[in-house]
C-alpha cells in the first residue's frame, strides 16, 4: 500500500536517513524501530509531507506521493500522528478532534466519526469541552491518536506513542491499535520502546543512523541476535 | 459635573470600540501568520475613502457603505498576502507592510488629494437626560462593536475560524491535519485589511481625514494588541476599549497631547511588566 | 581592549590607511570644487552613514533590531538645539552634549528594553519614539511645543559638513575596530545564541547595554550637527518614523551586520532618492517603498553577496573576501 524507495532525507546539508527502502502491506502493523536519533521522526515527516525528501521515491495506493502538500496528503488517507502529540492547546478537545476532520466535508459523516471516536475514547467525550492542554499525557496521547482517525485514513502513522506515558495507558493504546488493525485501517507505528513495537508488528525494520539494518516479521526480529543484543540487552 | 463625566466615558468607550476593530485586523495577522502589519493604517484610510466616495458621488448611505469597504479590502488583503506577505514572518514582515504602507499612502496622496474629507451624514446629539452623546460616535461605536463579536463568533464557530486558530497555535500541525493553511492565511489577511477598512468607514463619520489617516493608528494599534495579549481576540476588545477610555480620561483632564502619548507609554509598561498582554495566557 | 583596537587599526595596513588618507583629502577639497548643494547632499550622505553605522551596532552586531532609532538622532538634536536657543551654549559644546543626551536616553532605558527580544523589542522602541515625540510636543516651555524651534544660523555650512565627515569616519572605524574586541566578538555571539553566550561567561546584560549606549550616542551627534545646519526642528521631524524605515533599508540593501554596508546603503540610497526626488517628485516614496518591498522579497541579505559575485567574477576578490572576513 504503502512504498519507500532509496530514501534520503537531509538536514540542511546533512543527511538524517540515506537511502531507505520499506513497504507497509494493507492491514497490517508496520514497525520501525531503533535508537533515538536513528532517523525514524524524519521518516515519518518525509511521508506526511512536512519534510523534503532530497532523493528517492514514496508512493502510496500506486500514487506518487513526495513534492504534495501536507494537506493534500491527509485527502489521500494517510494520518499523521507526529512526536510530542502537537494538541492545540488552546482549543477544545472537541474543536481538536474537528479540525482531525477538516477534509471531511459532509456534516453528518463527521458526526459519525465524532461518535465513533467517542466510543473508542469514552475519556474523551467526557473531557470534550476541556482545553486540549489540560489533559494529561495519556489523555494528550489518545487524543492526537483520535484527531488523526477523524479524517478516517487508511493508514495511521503513529511517532512514539508510549513516550512519556504510564504503563498501564500505553498498554491500552497497544490494544487500541491492534483493534484498529481488526478494523481494517493499517498502521505504521514507529518506537523506540523495541519490544513493544515488535510484539504487536506483523512487519518490523531496524533503521540505525539513518540505514536501514534489518527488517522481518516482529517475531524474527524479536529472536534475532542483534535485536536481542543491541535493544532489548539481553 | 457628573453628566460631563459620563459623557466622557461614553464618548471613550465608542472611540475605544472603533480602535478595538482597527487592533482585532492587527491582531489576527499577527497572532494567527506572525505576520506584524504595519500597513493596517492605509487599509483603514482606504476604508474611509471609499465611504467618502460612495456616499459623496453615488449618494449611497454611509452605512451601508461597509458592505463595500470590507469585501474590496478583503479582496485586496487577500491579494497582498497572496503575493508579497505570505512567506516572511516577523521582522521582514514588518519591513515588507511598511514598504506597503509607503506606496499605497503615497498612491491615495496623488489620487484623492491631501485636502481633508469629511462624510457629514450623521450630526448632532442624543440629550439622554443632560448626558450629550454624538450621533455618529455612538452609531459608529455600535457597528464597531457588532463587526468585533461576528468576527468573535466566526473564529469559535466555523469551520474556518476553528482552523484560524488552530493556526495561530501550530501551523505545521493544522497543515498535517488536512488544512490548507496557505489558503486560510490568505482569507485571515483579507479579513485583518477588512477589518480596519470598516474602522475606517466608521472613522469616517465621525471626524474628517485625509490620506495620512492611517499613521495615528500606526503604533496605537500596536498599543492595543499588545495590551489584550497578542493572539487573543477578545483582548483586542477589551485592550481597544481601555485605551479609547484613558485617552478620553486624560483627554477630558485637559491634557490633549499626554492622552495621545498614554498608548505609547502603555505599550511600554505592558510589555516590560507583563509581555504577555492583560488577558494573555502564552506568549 | 585599546590594545586590541591599536592592533586592528594597525592591521589596515597601508592599503586602508591610504583609502582613510584619501577619504580625508577628498573631503576636505570638495567644498572648494563642488557647489554647496552638493555639499549639502554629502553632509546628508555622512548623516546617514552615521546613523546606519550606529543602528548597525545594536540591530547587526547584535541582533536587536531597533525600529525606533530615529529617537536617538532627534533627542541629540532637540538637546543641541534647546541648549543654544534656551541656555546660549556655545554650538560645538552643545553639540556634542546632543550626543551625552542620546547617550543618556540609551542609559536609562537600556535595562528594561533589552530584557525584551525579537518583535516586541522592535516595537517597544517604535512606542518609545512616537513617546518622546509627543512628550516633546507636549512640554512647550523647554521644547518649543509642536511649532518646533527656529535658529540663528551660527555655524557654516563647510564647518557642519566637516564635523559630520570626520564623524561618519571615526563611527566607521570605531564599528571596525570594536569586531576586532572582545567586545565585538561577545556581540555576535548574543547575536547567535544569547543562551549560548551566557553559558560562554559572557556578561550579556552588560554587553547589550553598552552595546546599546554606543548606538545611542553617534546619532545623538549627528543630529546636533543637523540641527546646527538647517537651524530648525520640530517634532514631527526629530521623531519621524520614516527615518528609521531608512536607517533599516540603507543598511540591509548594504548589508547589514557588515562593516562597509552601512557605508555603502547611504552612498547609493543618497544618489538614488535625489533621482527620485527629481524625476518622480510626487512619487518618490511610492518608489522607495517598492524597493523595500522588493528588497525583502528579492535580496534579504542585500547588496554585498551580488557585490562579491560580481567581484569574484572579475576577479578582485582578495578585497572583498579580505573585507566580509573583517566583518564577520
Ligand atoms: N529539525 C532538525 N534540524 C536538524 N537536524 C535534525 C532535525 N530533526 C532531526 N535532526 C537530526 O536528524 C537525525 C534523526 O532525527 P530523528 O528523525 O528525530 O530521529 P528519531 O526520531 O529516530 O529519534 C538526528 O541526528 C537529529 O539530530
Ligand atoms: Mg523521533
Amino acid at each position: 500500500m504503502l512504498e519507500a524507495n532509496g530514501l534520503r532525507i537531509c538536514y540542511g546539508a546533512v543527511p538524517a536517513v540515506h537511502d531507505v527502502t520499506f513497504k507497509v502491506q494493507e492491514g497490517q502493523i508496520v514497525s520501525i524501530i531503533g535508537a533515538n536519533g536513528a532517523g525514524k521522526t524524519t521518516l515519518l515527516k518525509a511521508i506526511a509531507g512536512v519534510q523534503r525528501i532530497s532523493a528517492g521515491r514514496i508512493s502510496f495506493l500506486g500514487e506518487k506521493l513526495d513534492g504534495l502538500p501536507a494537506n493534500q496528503i491527509v485527502t489521500k488517507g494517510i494520518s499523521h500522528v507526529p512526536e510530542g502529540r502537537h494538541i492545540f492547546s488552546e482549543l477544545s478537545v472537541k474543536e481538536n478532534l474537528l479540525i482531525g476532520a477538516y477534509t471531511v466535508k459532509d456534516a453528518s459523516e463527521v458526526e459519525k466519526k465524532l461518535r465513533s471516536v467517542y466510543k473508542t475514547f469514552p475519556i474523551l467525550e467526557e473531557r470534550s469541552a476541556q482545553r486540549g492542554g489540560t489533559l494529561s499525557g495519556g489523555e494528550q496521547q489518545m487524543l492526537a491518536i483520535a484527531r488523526g482517525l477523524m479524517s478516517g485514513p487508511r493508514l495511521l502513522m503513529l511517532d512514539e506513542p508510549s513516550l512519556g506515558i504510564m504503563p498501564t495507558v500505553v498498554r491500552q493504546i497497544f490494544d487500541i491499535v491492534k483493534k484498529l488493525r481488526s478494523q481494517g485501517t493499517t498502521v505504521l507505528l514507529v518506537e523506540q520502546n523495541v519490544k513493544k513495537g515488535l510484539e504487536i508488528a506483523d512487519k518490523a525494520y531496524v533503521l540505525q543512523t539513518g540505514r536501514c539494518v534489518l527488517e522481518g516479521t516482529g517475531d524474527e526480529l524479536l529472536r534475532s541476535d542483534m535485536v536481542r543484543k543491541h535493544y532489548l540487552g539481553l | 459635573m457628573f453628566e460631563a463625566w459620563v459623557t466622557v466615558l461614553i464618548s471613550g468607550l465608542a472611540m475605544g470600540a472603533i480602535y478595538a476593530l482597527v487592533a482585532g485586523g492587527l491582531n489576527l495577522t499577527w497572532g494567527v501568520m506572525n505576520v506584524v502589519n504595519m500597513a493596517h493604517g492605509v487599509f483603514l484610510m482606504l476604508g474611509a475613502y471609499i465611504t467618502f466616495m460612495a456616499w459623496s458621488y453615488w449618494g449611497i448611505n454611509p452605512l451601508f457603505t461597509i458592505f463595500l469597504s470590507f469585501p474590496i479590502l478583503f479582496a485586496l488583503g487577500a491579494l497582498i498576502n497572496r503575493f508579497l506577505v505570505r512567506r516572511t514572518v516577523g521582522l521582514a514582515s514588518m519591513l515588507l507592510t511598511f514598504g506597503i504602507f509607503m506606496v499605497i499612502e503615497n498612491l491615495a496622496v496623488v489620487g484623492f488629494g491631501g485636502m481633508y474629507r469629511s462624510v457629514r451624514f450623521f450630526t448632532g446629539s442624543y440629550d439622554i437626560m443632560g448626558v450629550f452623546v454624538s450621533k455618529p460616535r455612538i452609531i459608529a461605536a455600535g457597528i464597531a462593536v457588532a463587526m468585533s463579536l461576528l468576527t468573535y463568533w466566526f473564529l469559535k464557530k466555523t469551520k474556518i475560524g476553528v482552523a484560524i486558530r488552530a493556526i495561530s497555535l501550530d501551523r505545521m500541525m493544522a497543515e498535517q491535519c488536512g488544512v490548507n493553511t496557505n489558503q486560510i492565511c490568505t482569507i485571515t489577511f483579507g479579513i485583518g485589511a477588512a477589518q480596519p477598512a470598516v474602522a475606517g468607514s466608521l472613522m469616517s463619520l465621525i471626524f474628517a481625514f485625509n490620506p495620512m489617516l492611517g499613521r495615528v493608528f500606526l503604533v496605537k494599534a500596536f498599543a492595543i494588541v499588545v495590551l489584550g495579549g497578542m493572539g487573543n481576540f477578545l483582548g483586542a476588545l477589551i485592550g481597544g476599549l481601555t485605551i479609547g477610555l484613558v485617552e478620553a480620561v486624560i483627554a477630558f483632564s485637559g491634557n490633549l497631547h499626554l492622552s495621545e502619548a498614554a498608548g505609547f507609554i502603555i505599550i511600554i509598561l505592558i510589555l516590560l511588566l507583563r509581555p504577555s498582554g492583560i488577558m494573555g495566557r502564552r506568549q | 581592549m585599546i590594545k586590541d583596537v591599536a592592533r586592528s587599526l594597525w592591521a589596515l595596513g597601508w592599503m586602508g590607511g591610504g583609502a582613510i588618507a584619501a577619504f580625508v583629502v577628498l573631503l576636505l577639497v570638495a567644498p572648494w570644487v563642488v557647489s554647496p548643494y552638493v555639499v549639502s547632499l554629502f553632509m546628508a550622505m555622512f548623516m546617514y552613514i552615521v546613523v546606519c553605522s550606529s543602528w548597525n551596532i545594536i540591530s547587526g552586531f547584535t541582533g536587536y533590531v531597533s525600529f525606533g532609532h530615529v529617537v536617538f538622532w532627534g533627542v541629540g538634536a532637540y538637546v543641541t538645539a534647546v541648549l543654544v536657543w534656551k541656555f546660549n551654549y556655545p554650538w560645538p559644546l552643545a553639540v556634542m552634549l546632543g550626543g551625552v543626551g542620546s547617550a543618556f536616553l540609551a542609559t536609562i532605558v537600556s535595562y528594561p528594553i533589552l530584557k525584551l527580544t525579537g518583535i516586541y523589542f522592535a516595537i517597544s522602541m517604535l512606542a518609545l519614539a512616537e513617546a518622546i515625540k509627543i512628550l516633546t510636543s507636549h512640554f512647550r516651555s523647554v521644547t518649543g511645543g509642536g511649532g518646533g524651534i527656529y535658529l540663528r544660523p551660527m555655524a557654516s555650512l563647510n564647518i557642519l559638513y566637516l564635523m559630520m565627515g570626520f564623524l561618519a569616519l571615526a563611527v566607521v572605524l570605531v564599528c571596525y575596530s570594536i569586531t576586532h574586541t572582545k567586545f565585538g566578538r561577545s556581540l555576535l555571539t548574543i547575536r547567535e545564541d544569547e543562551t549560548a553566550a551566557e553559558s560562554l561567561g559572557i556578561n550579556i546584560t552588560r554587553r547589550k547595554i553598552q552595546a546599546l549606549i554606543l548606538s545611542g550616542l553617534f546619532p545623538g551627534i549627528a543630529g546636533g550637527i543637523y540641527v546646527m545646519n538647517v537651524c530648525f526642528i520640530d517634532p514631527a521631524t526629530a521623531f519621524d518614523i520614516s527615518i528609521t524605515v531608512n536607517i533599516i533599508l540603507m543598511t540591509t540593501f548594504g548589508g547589514i551586520g557588515t562593516i562597509i554596508g552601512p557605508v555603502l546603503g547611504p552612498v547609493a540610497f543618497t544618489a538614488l532618492s535625489e533621482f527620485l526626488w527629481a524625476s518622480f517628485p510626487f512619487l518618490h516614496r511610492a518608489i522607495l517603498g517598492a524597493i523595500l518591498i522588493a528588497m525583502v522579497m528579492g535580496m534579504p541579505n542585500g547588496i554585498m553577496p551580488f557585490m562579491v559575485r560580481f567581484a569574484q567574477w572579475v576577479g578582485i576578490r582578495e578585497f572583498f573576501s579580505r573585507r566580509r572576513e573583517a566583518s564577520q
